[in-house]
């Protein structure tokens, strides 16, 4: 990237405040400000592209990052962020990252996190788009006894587009959450939310998604989904969907299940020859496959896959 | 090749079979029918090793193995197939994934190498043909998307795939316009070998105009009340279930 413009060097100017919500700063930013000993920037010049995908490894010696990715009307990026497994000596990580999309900017950002060692790993993102642009949230918690992401997206621009995507496998007493938080100020923006957790053990997950629709914002077209399987007896999910809608032509829907792997799916499979453990580890890859299929880099979602595969192992 | 003896099966504390025997062996077709919840499903299952059934007397033996010590899948590695009565979708997996999986897990059961992809691939083409499957299902989910009749039709595709030595067809006609049947129906004909062997669950003789059985055993509550040859089928049709129960 050459240049930085200056006005990415400020802080942002209130993301969600257009949308007349949830305050978009809360005091637990304020000390992950006042914590901040790290960040990156990241910002992409008018009509660029960037011809390689920004890997930003996250090490585990720092408490708090504060992380800004500015992206000039018409540029394109892919970002991917990874929580590699460290030995560092801090209990907990607390980032921060606040993303500008300008007009018809294009992002892709891939939250890859297999901490492990951390005990504590908590993400927060604040997104504003303008109009016409699209961004695409993959997370991976593959591991980490604690991790918790959220996502706070205003859709300020007409035909801007917001999709996430999220996946959690959690074991022994681990806990993934996720909160989503969109707002659509605007006409004509799209979104959508599909998040997929599998838990064994005694290990906990949480998914609190919700989507606000203000009443200038017509022709809105806004999904969630939430699908989690419940490998344990002990194992717990907790869901909370919200709807708030304002406008009165848009279309809207959301989803939550938990469930249990499907018996008859198993048998099926075992019926056909597949030993259990092989035909328990296909059904949940299978589960869990669209959450992933659009990360356009095959190597990524190797890399997903096999964890999860070694997960399933442990835990059949 | 498959002898049951005095099978007793309850499913959550009720018995359903009560006292069936049955005996099977290589080039015959035997179609078992019945009114519903005579136990024709029931008996699907225990034979194939579904859970949720509890045997609490009797015993199933398949050349020479004790078929219900087996687990699921060693039943199918011996040779046994199950057409389900409700064929499972399964998103995100494919058919050429599964079939290959299916192929290559019974040859390793059964000491033999895997399939080359490349005669593998032959294999499903040919056979796709045979139940007058589109190609593209070779690369679509499993049972995803699949019409009533299509997922019939894969049933008897996955058969011809696995080539089994004892082939259970559950209610394989129900659901299904009288193309598809004739389609399924030819399928199976034409995967019959003098030593091979298939159990043709019904409740209607219809199929039975295509696939012709050797035996006829009607099933009611819980063990087989007469066997006859192809024209009890015929009987049955005409008089209905009510005459056998006296």
């Amino acid at each position: 990237m050459n240049g930085l413009p200056i006005d990415a060097l400020l802080p942002p100017a209130h993301p969600l405040k257009a949308g007349g919500n949830e305050p978009p700063y809360t005091r637990n930013d304020g000390i992950r400000l006042g914590m901040a000993d790290n960040g990156f920037m990241l910002c992409t010049p008018e009509k660029t592209k960037a011809a390689q995908p920004v890997r930003i490894i996250r090490t585990s010696d720092h408490n708090a990052c504060n992380n800004i990715i500015t992206m000039e009307a018409e540029s394109c990026a892919d970002v991917l962020l990874v929580y590699p497994r460290l030995s560092g000596k801090i209990s907990g990580n607390n980032d921060l990252t606040e993303i500008h999309l300008k007009e018809n900017a294009v992002l892709n950002l891939i939250f890859l996190q297999d901490t492990e060692s951390i005990p504590r790993l908590q993400t927060k993102t604040v997104v504003r788009q303008a109009s016409g642009s699209r961004m695409t949230v993959h997370y991976a918690t593959l591991s980490g006894e604690y991790v918790r992401n959220e996502l706070h997206v205003n859709l300020d621009g007409s035909h801007a587009e917001h999709q996430a995507y999220g996946l959690a496998f959690t074991e022994g007493s681990e806990y993934a959450g996720y909160e989503v938080q969109i707002t659509h100020t605007s006409p004509e923006c799209r979104s959508n939310q599909l998040f997929k957790q599998i838990l064994s053990g005694t290990s906990t997950g949480s998914f609190s998604g919700k989507v606000t629709v203000n009443r200038n914002a017509q022709k809105t077209a806004a999904y969630q989904r939430s699908s989690n399987i419940l490998l344990d007896l002990k194992a717990k999910m907790t869901i909370l969907p919200h709807l708030e809608i304002y406008a009165d032509d848009v279309k809207c829907s959301h989803g939550a299940t938990v469930g249990q792997l499907n018996n008859e799916a198993l048998f099926y499979l075992r019926s056909r020859g597949i030993g259990k453990i092989e035909a328990k580890k296909i059904l949940l890859l299978s589960f869990l496959e669209e959450t992933i299929k659009n990360i356009k880099y095959q190597y990524i979602k190797d890399k997903i896959t096999q964890k999860l595969i070694q997960k399933m192992e442990k835990n059949h | 090749m498959l002898s049951v003896r005095n099978l007793h099966v309850s499913v959550a504390g009720n018995k359903i079979l009560k006292g069936l025997n049955l005996e099977v062996r290589a080039g015959e077709i035997h179609a078992v029918m019945g009114p519903n919840g005579a136990g024709k499903s029931t008996l699907a299952s225990v034979l194939t090793g579904r859970e949720g059934y509890e045997v609490t007397d009797g015993e199933v033996w398949f050349e020479g193995n004790d078929l219900l010590a087996l687990s699921p899948e060693e039943r199918a590695g011996k040779g046994i197939f199950l057409s389900f009565q409700y064929p499972v979708e399964i998103p995100g997996v494919s058919m050429a994934n599964f079939m290959k999986m299916a192929v290559n897990e019974q040859r390793k059961y059964r000491g033999l190498p895997p399939l080359s992809a490349a005669e593998f691939l032959k294999q499903m083409r040919e056979k796709a043909k045979l139940l007058e499957l589109d190609a593209s299902l070779i690369s679509r989910s499993v049972n995803e998307g699949f019409s009533g009749g299509e997922k019939k039709r894969n049933e008897i595709f996955q058969m011809a795939m696995l080539e089994p030595a004892l082939a259970i067809l559950d209610e394989t006609d129900s659901g299904l316009d009288i193309d598809a049947l004739r389609i399924v129906a030819g399928g199976v004909t034409s995967l019959k070998k003098p030593d091979n062997a298939a159990i043709v669950i019904t409740h209607y003789q219809r199929l039975l105009d295509y696939i012709v059985p050797d035996f006829v055993h009607v099933l009611a509550d819980g063990h087989i009340v007469k066997t006859g040859g192809k024209e009890l089928a015929l009987e049955l049709e005409e008089k209905g279930y009510e005459w056998l129960a006296d």
